[in-house]
């Protein structure tokens, strides 16, 4: 097997060892050929235990992996793949990427065995001059790089992960960073995740929620996928259809600057991007002083709508220190727990609490939307004011307030529970922006104003259980993750954690910040340098920002490593590669928990536990974990490994972990080294009381919730557990901050593109409307258009090396317009002098993007669309994976380009556009 | 028994997961598309709308490919299916054209999908079913469902808009559903008489 890289030959072990002989070329290519023959010999058996026929498995050919699947084995060879139509949420179906995991495997692109640079210069354009090296030389060499910086200082290795290899067990890469002691686990995905703030702060879970739509009849979808953009199998699109043509009583509105799927099956309410969030004020002014309708009851018992708010803009305490609330019945002023609170006031103003005068939160709240009408959000978000009063108003008429559905639970008993049937989400469109947080947090509040949050027909969590909606001391859902305010409390000076985490408590993942900062970290108040970096399923050049400014980053780091599937831009960066297996040669478990999309009545209580049988690698490949575990072995970690798994749980899929207990003997022995298949069996023999071989006969284990457990609602009773309608925590989190970056100005100004004063805005209780960037372009302005982009239901993600199989660029370049190229309306089109075919340039102020023009009437005027992720800065996965344009290019993680709380990535930006 | 196909046209969302899953099964070659869906743009901003349109093989009962065929390469089996003898087809193309539907494809060349020019060891094993100079289309899938599976398209649509069986036997669920839905076959000037029907797409033709 050969790959050519800009003309040179890289000679693979099978290829050598077809003209070995020559000793004199042994030496050259520095081969151990004893190991070799034995690896060789090894790989023969290991081919002849892949039995023929079919053998089941889990997609992972985005970045989801929740579709079990089933592959046929011929001699050797996977000849077959399909759905497995066992699982109750995909029945059998497969999307064309899961279909494409064949190619994966038979990539000739792979890294195929270990590798070492030759060449010592470094650069996306300059040939490592590889030599394939033996398993030993390749972790040893590693191991001994590593060791020195674990003895002198943990804190210089950046441990780089991604989602490529959160396949799963994702436990090994942030235990492993852990056990290191490096603060520096950074994660290449999420960049654009601005959704786990407010999911946090209002449901108390992770990664967010997403609607029912097993009762769902109105839905206003903003800036988002529901499973057809991104061509999800598991389920949504099947429950989306089954609703709107089978029970014929489901509406969908699709905002958005672009028609896709969604809009095509929709209806489509074109919107100027930015301005979204204006559309939502209005939608709540009509609301409020228009319809005059909400579910009160919803408000006064499971919010914290009555909970009265002092001058100080945070909850007025009683004597006790409690959130107080006025009781309409008796006209008193009580703790929010008092048991003989009977009509919680909405409205109440000017309250006398404890010597300050409070109003209600919901009372501030509608006085804050009183100048948001819908006149004044059509100049900024191009929605005609008739048609925001008329989804405003169908948006009440059609949430069944006041109506109830009986579930069952665990016990056999019929629960009464309110049902919701109408509802306003959004995802990327929506939240990649400055003020992402708030755009999504008015989702939430548009949500509770009809009672849709955690209950039949509403926006449920993606994780489900008890804990999610346990309340604080305050009777408020407590945050759980990214918006905790003891990330406040962590914020270090001199700052440790490479990617700014100090400066950004509430971020999800800010690998941009990480290479500004790797190039000069003393410049930024740091006392350490990165003096390797450990790259695992991640790729931040291709899949983040700022892919320049990061490539010269990645150079001055003295050494790197990259667990290696392909031969991306993080392989051509590296001193030593770790050849990885392709997918279906991964042992794999994954937990499928809830639908990612929308979830049905098939699939919102249904729990898929999954495995994939490996197929016998057909190079000198290795399952990364064990790579991993045996790097840690080396350093001489392994025992803090183990350690923080038996404290922390067996990671079994998103958010499915398996706590063991030791007093009942599941502990990891700290002095043993596990293969990854032990531990996996130890973590499903505690969640699902079997082991290993019974997912290697049956493939999937179904489970399923009660129907009312599957609501976090059912475990709590009116008044137990509030949502937070008034976001006194952001406040206070912002408040605490202040102080931190005013003692560390001097050194923090130095930090390019970052206003934290203006960050410290977007911290509020109560969204106020602020303008941005992107709705002051002017025609006149040399950047005078912005820049989308859009999931491919081909290439959303770059997980699976998807954006280089030729299946999918075949079948998307063929059949799909906007594929690979830039989509323009037809009157912008005209106005600049183009035509369909045109090759052009997109460029903005950090970059630019070349492709062929699409004119369509299926993009807003003013706006330029690329479709899916794609587009590679190197030649190594062939030259029509580098040829797409690369949409990251244009835009730039810079913190005054980011949310100001979330810090994900605009993904919006002013360009402008001219013939190639 | 007749074999035939329902596309509903309102289930699908141009994922191109048939192409694909087409592929994977039978190994065509680059270019080929036994199986495909086509993206047509309707309307005028804001009111505009993807229509998407799957198409396939009509595996017609008189079908127009088969009589133009010269050897009999091209037949009408018991099934209801249209399938193609390989070793009889001479590949004169005459069925290309004659195709109303442009279903069939003409193999040129034993050929790879990746830009290194070689086979991988998956296409030495799936182009051998090929043979250089011969026509080609879509088989429903013949190979699987000899092994009591659903053609591969079937199989893997998210969005259940295909529907498989025999349009003779009145209990099958195609059977039903053409009672209830009236799909209609793509229109043909050669009246084939098509056994793949399709639900129209509500954008396109308003539901009454």
């Amino acid at each position: 097997m050969e790959i050519e890289t800009r003309g040179v030959t890289l000679v693979t072990r099978r290829s050598f060892l077809k003209a070995a002989g020559a000793a004199g070329l042994l030496a050259t290519m520095g081969i151990d050929l004893g190991l070799v023959q034995l690896v060789e010999a090894a790989e023969m058996d290991m081919k002849k235990s892949t039995a023929d026929g079919w053998h089941y498995g889990h997609c992972r050919m985005c970045m989801r992996g929740c579709c079990p699947n089933m592959y046929r084995v011929e001699n050797g060879i996977a000849v077959e793949i399909q759905g497995n139509p066992k699982a109750p949420t995909s029945k059998g179906a497969l999307c064309a990427k899961g279909q494409s995991i064949i190619q994966n495997t038979y990539n000739p692109y792979r890294v195929k065995a270990p590798m070492k640079r030759t060449n010592p210069v470094k650069g996306l354009d300059v040939d490592p001059k590889w030599v394939e090296i033996s398993w030993e030389e390749a972790i040893g060499t590693t191991a001994e790089k590593l060791s020195k910086i674990y003895k002198e200082d943990p804190r210089g290795l950046l441990y780089q992960v991604g989602f490529g290899d959160m396949d799963y067990f994702s436990t090994f890469e942030f235990y492993f960073a852990h056990a290191f002691k490096t603060p520096n686990y950074v994660k290449s995905n999420g960049i654009l995740c601005t959704l786990h703030y407010a999911s946090d702060l209002i449901q108390g879970v992770f990664p967010g929620s997403g609607p029912d739509g097993s009762y769902l009849k109105y839905f206003v979808a903003i800036g988002m996928n529901l499973g057809l953009s991104l061509a999800s199998s598991d389920g949504g699109a099947r429950t989306l259809f089954d609703r709107m043509y089978k029970d014929r009583d489901f509406k969908m509105i699709v905002v958005d600057p672009h028609c896709g799927p969604e809009a095509s099956k929709g209806e489509w309410v074109a919107c100027r991007p930015g301005g979204d969030l204006a559309f939502m004020l209005a939608m709540a002014h009509v609301i409020f002083y228009e319809v005059g309708k909400m579910d009160f009851h919803f408000l006064q018992w499971r919010t914290t709508s009555p909970y009265l708010i002092g001058q100080d803009e945070l909850y007025a305490r009683g004597k006790d220190g409690k959130p107080q609330i006025f009781d309409k019945f008796d006209g008193k002023v009580k703790s929010f727990d008092d048991k003989t609170l009977k009509e919680p006031d909405l409205w109440a103003e000017n309250i006398e609490v404890n010597g300050q005068k409070a109003t209600s939160a919901l009372t501030l709240i509608k006085r804050s939307l009183k100048e948001y009408t819908p006149e004044w959000a059509e100049k900024i978000c191009d929605i005609p004011a008739k048609k925001t009063r008329e989804i405003g108003f169908d948006y009440i008429a059609n949430a069944s307030i006041g109506e109830f559905v009986y579930l069952e639970n665990s016990k056999g008993e019929l629960v009464k529970m309110p049902k919701r049937t109408s509802l306003v989400e959004a995802k990327r469109g929506l939240k990649n922006q400055r003020d992402g947080v708030a755009n999504d947090l008015m989702t939430k509040m548009l949500a509770m104003l009809v009672g849709a949050m955690e209950l039949p027909g509403g926006t449920v969590g993606k994780a489900r259980g008890v804990h999610h909606l346990s309340p604080d001391k305050d009777g408020v859902v407590a945050p759980k993750g990214e918006a905790k305010l003891s990330h406040v409390e962590r914020m270090q000076w001199p700052p440790q954690y490479i990617n700014l985490y100090d400066w950004f408590p509430h971020k999800h993942t800010l690998p941009v910040n990480a290479y500004r900062v790797t190039s000069d970290p003393k410049k930024y108040g740091f006392d350490y340098d990165i003096k390797a970096i450990l790259t695992i399923g991640s790729n931040p050049i291709s899949s983040t920002s700022d892919p320049y400014m990061i490539e010269e980053a990645i150079k001055k780091i003295p050494f790197g490593a990259v667990v290696a599937y392909h031969y991306d831009e993080m392989a051509q960066m590296a001193d030593i590669l770790f050849a990885s297996h392709s997918l279906l040669e991964k042992e794999s478990v994954n937990c499928f928990e809830g639908a990612f999309d929308i979830s049905g009545k098939e699939t919102n209580n249904v729990r898929v536990m999954m495995y994939r049988d490996p197929i016998a690698p057909i190079y000198n490949t290795r399952q990364p974990q064990d790579i991993i575990m045996e790097l840690a072995e080396r350093i001489g970690i392994m025992k803090e490994f183990n350690a923080d798994i038996n404290k922390v749980g067996i990671i079994l899929g998103e958010v499915t972990n398996a706590h063991l207990e030791e007093d009942k003997g599941e502990f990891l022995d700290l002095n043993k080294r596990y293969t990854v298949t032990e531990i996996w069996d130890k973590g499903v023999r505690k969640s699902f009381g079997v082991g290993m071989e019974h997912f290697k006969e049956n493939g999937i284990i179904v489970s399923y919730r009660a129907p009312a457990e599957a609501y976090n609602a059912y475990w709590y009773k009116d008044g137990e557990s509030r949502h937070p309608v008034y976001w006194s925590t952001t406040k206070i989190s912002g408040d605490a901050q202040r102080k931190y970056f005013e003692a560390h100005a001097e050194t923090i100004n130095k930090y390019p593109g970052l206003d934290w004063k203006d960050n410290f805005n977007y911290y509020e209780p109560i969204i106020k409307w602020r303008t941005k960037e992107l709705l002051e372009i002017k025609e006149t302005d040399e950047y005078n258009l912005i820049s989308i982009n859009w999931k491919s239901p081909t290439l959303p993600t770059r997980c699976g090396g998807a954006d280089q199989m030729p299946w999918l660029q075949e079948a998307a370049g063929t059949f799909d317009p906007a594929f690979g190229r830039m989509s323009m309306h037809t009157s912008t089109a005209q106005k600049l002098g183009l035509k369909e075919h045109d090759l052009c340039w997109c460029e903005s102020k950090y970059g630019k993007a070349k492709a062929p023009l699409h004119v369509t009437e299926l993009i807003r005027p003013g706006v330029v669309g690329f479709a899916g992720a794609t587009g590679r800065m190197v030649t190594t996965l062939g030259q029509k994976a580098a040829n797409y344009p690369m949409y990251n290019k244009l835009t730039s993680g810079l913190p005054k380009n980011s949310c100001a709380i979330s810090q994900g990535v605009i993904n919006s930006t002013a360009c402008k556009v001219y013939k190639a | 028994m007749r074999l035939g196909l329902i596309i509903d046209k309102r289930r699908c969302y141009g994922c191109q997961a048939c192409t694909v899953a087409c592929k994977a099964q039978n190994g065509t070659p680059p270019g080929v598309f036994w199986c495909k869906t086509l993206l047509h743009e309707h309307g005028l901003y804001p009111h505009a709308f993807i229509e998407y349109e799957p198409r396939i093989c009509n595996h017609c009962d008189d079908a127009p490919c088969v009589k133009v065929c010269p050897t009999g390469a091209s037949m009408k089996m018991a099934d209801g299916t249209v399938q193609i003898d390989a070793d009889k087809c001479i590949g004169c193309e005459a069925c290309i054209p004659g195709c109303p539907y442009g279903s069939r494809y003409l193999i040129k060349d034993k050929t790879t999908y990746w830009e290194t020019g070689k086979q991988t060891e998956w296409e030495k094993v799936m182009q051998p079913r090929f043979k250089v100079g011969t026509v080609s289309k879509c088989n429903f899938c013949a190979d699987r469902r000899t092994r009591g599976l659903l053609p591969a398209c079937v199989q893997t649509c998210a969005g259940g808009a295909r529907i498989f069986g025999d349009l003779d036997d009145p209990s099958s669920p195609i059977a039903i559903l053409m009672k209830q839905e009236n799909p209609q076959p793509l229109p043909s000037q050669f009246g084939a008489k098509p056994n793949v029907f399709y639900i129209e797409d509500e954008k396109v033709k308003p539901r009454k």
